[in-house]
């Protein structure tokens, strides 16, 4: 019976400091990602990495602040009544609209890596174990927010990445996906410089690292089937999109006023892909 | 052939074996001998370079395979341990690595995402982006954000505004006493500050009355809250002059919880910190009890240094702040005791060149004041969408006393004992019906004794003056509003009833002067008045019209005839924002107010022992226009703040002040003349961060012209005032272990009197502060101000002043400094200007050279 109570007592103990995750580091990255319509304009979302040894997860906390809020009654009530007012008042820069729109969530214990996002109109979320990378490291270094950083390239799931990472921070853990280096990655940019992100400051914190909110709305998927989505979507999106309205007539006009038709809303994958171009 | 390709892999594996070495080993916390997963382990060549690198798995396991290892060194890092370091060369493998705590400080606390975000009309500054190694409250680090000023007294404006709220966590607890959160809360236990423009206090009227003034509210880091925090000082030392010994000494507690917060605080210094603004209320309305001291001893002034060079001072205050939240309303209790006790002593040395030698005259003056203040103030108040409720009440009780010794053509000791008794509660009630209509109910009444005694001791006779003044003010109300379309429409009515009573006796004095000695006064009025305001908000507009109208019956009760009035004071402003980065504000006013009431007294007044006053025989009304325009700009993502003010009022009084000497006597009256003033202001100021550097720079300027009457020796003198000054700052940390703080002030003043102008003076000011951190326990900072200031013209006076700092921290709650300050051992502020026939000297005192060691707890 005692051995019971007690691992019974373990396990809870177990499970809260799992659920109760505390960071060790807050890091803000400016991600830079292309405008899929052109593939020239270099759009900006601000995203957060918190991490300890153990767990990260990195997110935009624009959207996360949304997210949080739509995931209780009395939130969603409040971001309605923020919208409103917003609305009411003239004031449309007030509304809060999501920013960067993924969350990657790791978990080095568990070896595995959620990535949650959406294509299209749906959401979607898959599970990978986490990545064996290989790294090369050069002898080039640079200074960022004054951390000598070490140079190191790579290829993931289909780029080329170039990534700075300093040994100063003994973390190993980066913007997006990438991570396995001694060290925090402070900067990183995919061939090209079309996907690139930017430390902009880091911070200590004791922060909790808390789960994805409103998980249970992302659909399961793997990696592969999910670009596929993307893609699909970005190639015809008035196709998906007049499929889920039951084919009303959703018709899109440029700033002519001439219809646009699916297909060119969104430049095609020769000009601007996705951030992973191993899907096809 | 089978046999053939076993021993093949064999000898390949050997060969294998041979030519590699496999690094392994394991990763354990020294304290209690488990695995520690996630370890950065790299091994390094001899030329430092990484060669190759891994992380601890599961087990705390690691293995690494090499060519070779000579002259590596494998390291172990993690985050909240000491980095390991071991040589490959000698070493037995596997290796076992024992990590010991020891944080890997991120050396630097750099900025988040941005420094200065902005959602709606909230503006958020992260306090890390801003805090430099130095700084200990957030005072220090809200003068870094751009945008924010805090003056000397911790009184802090936004845009140029002074801010109507300062929440903690988004409750008022200290109400306008916020001196006491900003240079008591460690920024340390501060996230952000949070800067709410337009900030309407009272929910009730959110959206039917505009308010243009912005509050601030501090969001603590998790770890402040919902538990006690406390830290405290304790410092002690010598000082040069005053010689002996000084103590400096804090503590402070605080508690935010969701329904109950405290603020205690106890300060004791007598090294020049001036704690005066610690007890400051800077939301404290003008009483309407509207007494003021006619006695007005002064101490010698000191030198426009900064007071930590010239207030000999012992001060002490205790402070205690609580807030309860209960249902939904709060209560508060705010309650202080501060006694300070200032020593000043001034020299004037007149030499007179005559031919029969010269002629010096020496006056000293040496006094001391002692003041003692309490006060007690409590509220509940209900502030809801539908309703708000409070009721204030307050109490001040003051003791002021003054002694000052003068020696020289009048040798003299004066004693001033001047208490003063406030006590008023106000009421006030806002209920909102339909959404669309509000009624609200306001009741004020104040009481409060002035009693002033000022006693003269003069060549062995001692003289003395009693003034007895108190009044009573009360004031009902009642209004409704109510809104149709974005139009505010509201009416006001009430009744204001006031009764005062002044006497006074002057003593006999040695010379026969012109006038009555004594003054038996009472001013007493009742007054009915109607204020309709008319408000109009759509969009990006807001014009808001007040027609206050009065009638007034003021009975004096034969001092002077009674009279009956009628006044009527139109105000209009606009304001227009036209996005959320430009901000733009037209005021204008005109009117008539009845005059001063405490300058009726027909009698002489002593106000010292050698100015006399007597008040106006007559009731008079004074008029007065005024017009203003500001401007702000800010864009939160740049970093940049901007503002522009300018102001311009006329004011005419049909009398004027006369100034009439007799023998060492001055007499101030008022005489039936009349006195056109006119005053002219701008002001402007332009703030941007300096992201590159964790820094932010600020340039200020500002001009006003001051014209007016005055009747001397019975001639009337135009006076003009002219002053301009202009001034910059920047600070910055630009890199680890450096960071400097750079202010410049310049000013230039002239005055002109009937069109002939005094020369321009001018004064600078510099201050630079420089800290260095050599290693992350240790810091090092030397400051200093150079003062230029011009005695006349093209006479300069110039003065510099050194500090020096050392803080070791031993470590998160345990800091030990030294601090030596006026290392030069300045002792006096010395001058000497000359005329043709005689030169004047003055000599003022310094703080002189002051050695503090001082220890800091924080839990």
């Amino acid at each position: 019976m005692k051995q019971t109570i007690t691992s019974l007592f373990m396990c809870i103990v177990s499970i809260a400091a799992i659920a109760q995750q505390k960071a060790d580091i807050e890091v803000s990255y400016t991600a830079h990602h292309p405008n899929m319509r052109n593939g020239k304009d270099d759009l900006t979302n601000q995203y957060i990495l918190i991490a300890n040894a153990n767990e990260s997860k990195f997110f935009s906390p624009m959207t996360e602040y949304i997210d949080s809020l739509n995931s209780t009654t009395d939130g969603k009530a409040k971001y309605q009544e923020i919208t409103r007012n917003a609305y009411l008042g003239g004031k449309m820069d007030d509304i809060p609209r999501p920013d960067g729109s993924y969350y990657v969530v790791k978990s080095r214990p568990a070896n595995k890596s959620l990535y949650y996002d959406n294509a299209g109109l749906e959401k979607y979320f898959y599970e990978e174990p986490l990545h064996e990378w290989d790294w090369e490291i050069s002898d080039s270094t640079k200074t960022i927010l004054g951390y000598e950083c070490i140079e190191a390239t790579t290829m993931f799931n289909g780029r080329k990445w170039t990534a700075w990472f300093t040994p100063e921070i003994p973390l190993d853990a980066g913007p997006w996906k990438l991570e396995g280096l001694p060290g925090l990655i402070m900067e990183a940019t995919a061939e090209g410089g079309q996907y690139r992100f930017e430390t902009t400051g880091l911070q200590q914190t004791d922060k909790p690292i808390l789960p994805v909110y409103l998980a249970d709305e992302y659909e399961k998927t793997d990696r592969i089937s999910y670009l596929k989505a993307k893609r699909n979507f970005l190639d015809n999106p008035l196709g998906q999109i007049n499929a889920k309205l039951g084919n009303e007539g959703v018709t899109i006009k440029d700033e002519n006023g001439n219809h646009v038709h699916g297909g060119s809303i969104f430049a095609p994958s020769s000009i601007v892909d996705l951030i992973e171009t191993d899907y096809r | 052939m089978k046999r053939l390709i076993a021993y093949l892999t064999c000898l390949y594996v050997i060969i294998n074996t041979m030519a590699q070495v496999n690094v392994t080993g394991r990763i354990l916390d020294k304290e209690n001998n488990e695995p520690l997963v996630g370890a950065s382990v790299i091994v390094k060549g001899a030329d430092g370079k990484i060669k190759k690198f891994t992380s601890s798995k599961s087990d705390g396991d690691f293995a690494i395979t090499m060519p070779s290892v000579t002259g590596c060194r494998l390291e172990v890092s993690m985050m909240s341990f000491a980095k390991q370091s071991v040589a490959l060369d000698s070493i037995g493998l596997p290796l076992t690595v024992y990590m010991e705590p020891g944080s890997i400080q991120l050396k630097e606390v750099a900025v988040k995402a941005d420094r200065i975000r902005e959602q709606g009309d909230t503006i958020t500054y992260n306090v890390g982006g801003f805090a430099q190694q130095q700084d200990r409250s957030i005072g220090d680090v809200l003068k870094r954000m751009p945008g924010i000023d805090v003056a000397n007294n911790g009184k802090i404006q936004y845009q140029g505004e002074d801010i109507n709220k300062f929440y903690i966590e988004g409750s008022d607890l200290l109400g306008g006493k916020y001196g006491i959160a900003t240079n008591g809360i460690s920024h340390d236990d501060v996230g952000a500050v949070e800067v709410m423009e337009n900030h309407q206090p009272m929910q009730v009227l959110s959206g039917i009355s505009f308010s243009d003034k912005a509050a601030i509210n501090l969001k603590l880091k998790n770890k402040a809250k919902a538990t006690w925090t406390f830290h405290g000082d304790a410092g002690g030392g010598w000082s040069w002059q005053p010689e002996g010994a000084i103590w400096d000494g804090e503590l402070f507690a605080m508690a935010v919880m969701p329904s109950f917060q405290n603020i205690t605080t106890l300060r004791t210094n007598n090294t020049g910190e001036n704690l005066s603004s610690s007890g400051t209320d800077f939301f404290a309305g003008r009483r309407q009890t509207g007494l003021s001291r006619y006695i007005g001893v002064a101490m010698p002034g000191v030198p426009s240094l900064s007071d930590k060079r010239t207030l000999f001072n012992r001060s002490f205050i205790v402070s205690t702040n609580s807030l309860w939240k209960f249902g939904r309303g709060e209560f508060k209790a705010n309650i202080d005791y501060s006694f300070n006790r200032v020593m000043a002593d001034a020299s004037n040395i007149t030499t007179y060149f005559l031919d029969e030698g010269n002629r010096i005259i020496t006056e000293n003056r040496n006094g001391t004041e002692h003041s003692h203040s309490l006060s007690g103030k409590f509220i509940y108040e209900l502030n809801q969408k539908t309703a708000f409720i409070n009721n204030t009440l307050r109490t001040n009780i003051d003791w002021d006393d003054m002694d000052l010794t003068t020696t020289g053509s009048i040798p003299n000791t004066q004693s001033a004992r001047l208490p003063d008794y406030y006590v008023t509660n106000k009421f006030k009630m806002i209920k909102r019906f339909n959404g669309q209509h509000l009624i609200t109910f306001q009741s004020v009444n104040e009481w409060e004794s002035l009693p002033q005694t000022l006693s003269l001791n003069t060549g062995g006779d001692t003289f003395r003056q009693h003034i007895s003044d108190h009044a009573f003010y009360t004031q009902e109300s009642a209004a409704y509003a109510f809104i149709i379309k974005g139009v505010t429409l509201s009416l006001e009515g009430g009744i204001k009833g006031y009764l005062r009573s002044m006497d006074s006796r002057l003593p006999e004095l040695p010379e026969e002067l012109p006038g009555l000695t004594e003054n038996i006064v009472n001013t007493n009025y009742l007054t009915v008045y109607a204020i309709p305001k008319f408000e109009y908000w759509v969009r990006r507009v807001n014009l808001s019209l007040n027609l206050p109208v009065s009638y007034a019956h003021y009975n004096f009760d034969k001092t002077i005839a009674n009279r009956d009035e009628v006044y009527f004071s139109p105000s209009l402003s606009f304001n227009w924002k036209p996005n959320n980065r430009f901000s733009g504000t037209l005021r204008g006013g005109l009117g008539r107010s009845p005059m001063d009431l405490n300058l009726i007294h027909p009698g002489l007044i002593m106000t010292n022992y050698r100015t006399l006053k007597s008040g106006v025989d007559n009731f008079y009304n004074s008029s007065s226009q005024n017009v203003s325009a500001s401007v702000n700009y800010k864009h939160t993502r740049y970093g940049l703040f901007a503002n522009g003010m300018a102001m311009q009022t006329w004011t005419r009084l049909p009398y004027t002040m006369a100034q009439q000497l007799y023998g060492d006597y001055v007499i101030y009256s008022y005489a039936d003349a009349k006195n056109d003033s006119r005053m002219f202001m701008a002001m402007g100021s332009l703030g941007k961060t300096l992201d590159f550097m964790r820094g932010s720079c600020n340039v200020n300027g500002s001009f006003s012209r001051n014209e007016s009457q005055l009747l001397s020796q019975e001639q009337s003198v135009n006076s003009v005032s002219t002053g301009w000054s202009i001034g910059g700052k920047i600070n910055g940390n630009p890199c680890r272990w450096f960071s400097f703080d750079y202010r410049i002030d310049w000013s230039d003043s002239r005055l002109t009197i009937n069109r002939q102008s005094q020369s321009w003076l001018s004064t600078m000011e510099n201050e630079l502060s420089l800290t260095f951190i050599p290693h992350r326990k240790w810091q090092w900072t030397l400051s200093g101000e150079h003062y230029r200031n011009e005695l006349t013209e093209h006479n300069y006076k110039n003065i510099v002043m050194l500090d020096t700092k050392l803080t070791f921290q031993l470590n998160k709650r345990i800091e030990f400094a030294t601090s030596l300050t006026n290392i030069l051992n300045k002792r006096s502020y010395n001058y000497t200007t000359y005329s043709q026939l005689s030169s004047f000297e003055s000599q003022r005192q310094l703080r002189g050279r002051q050695l503090l060691f001082s220890i800091t707890l924080r839990k």
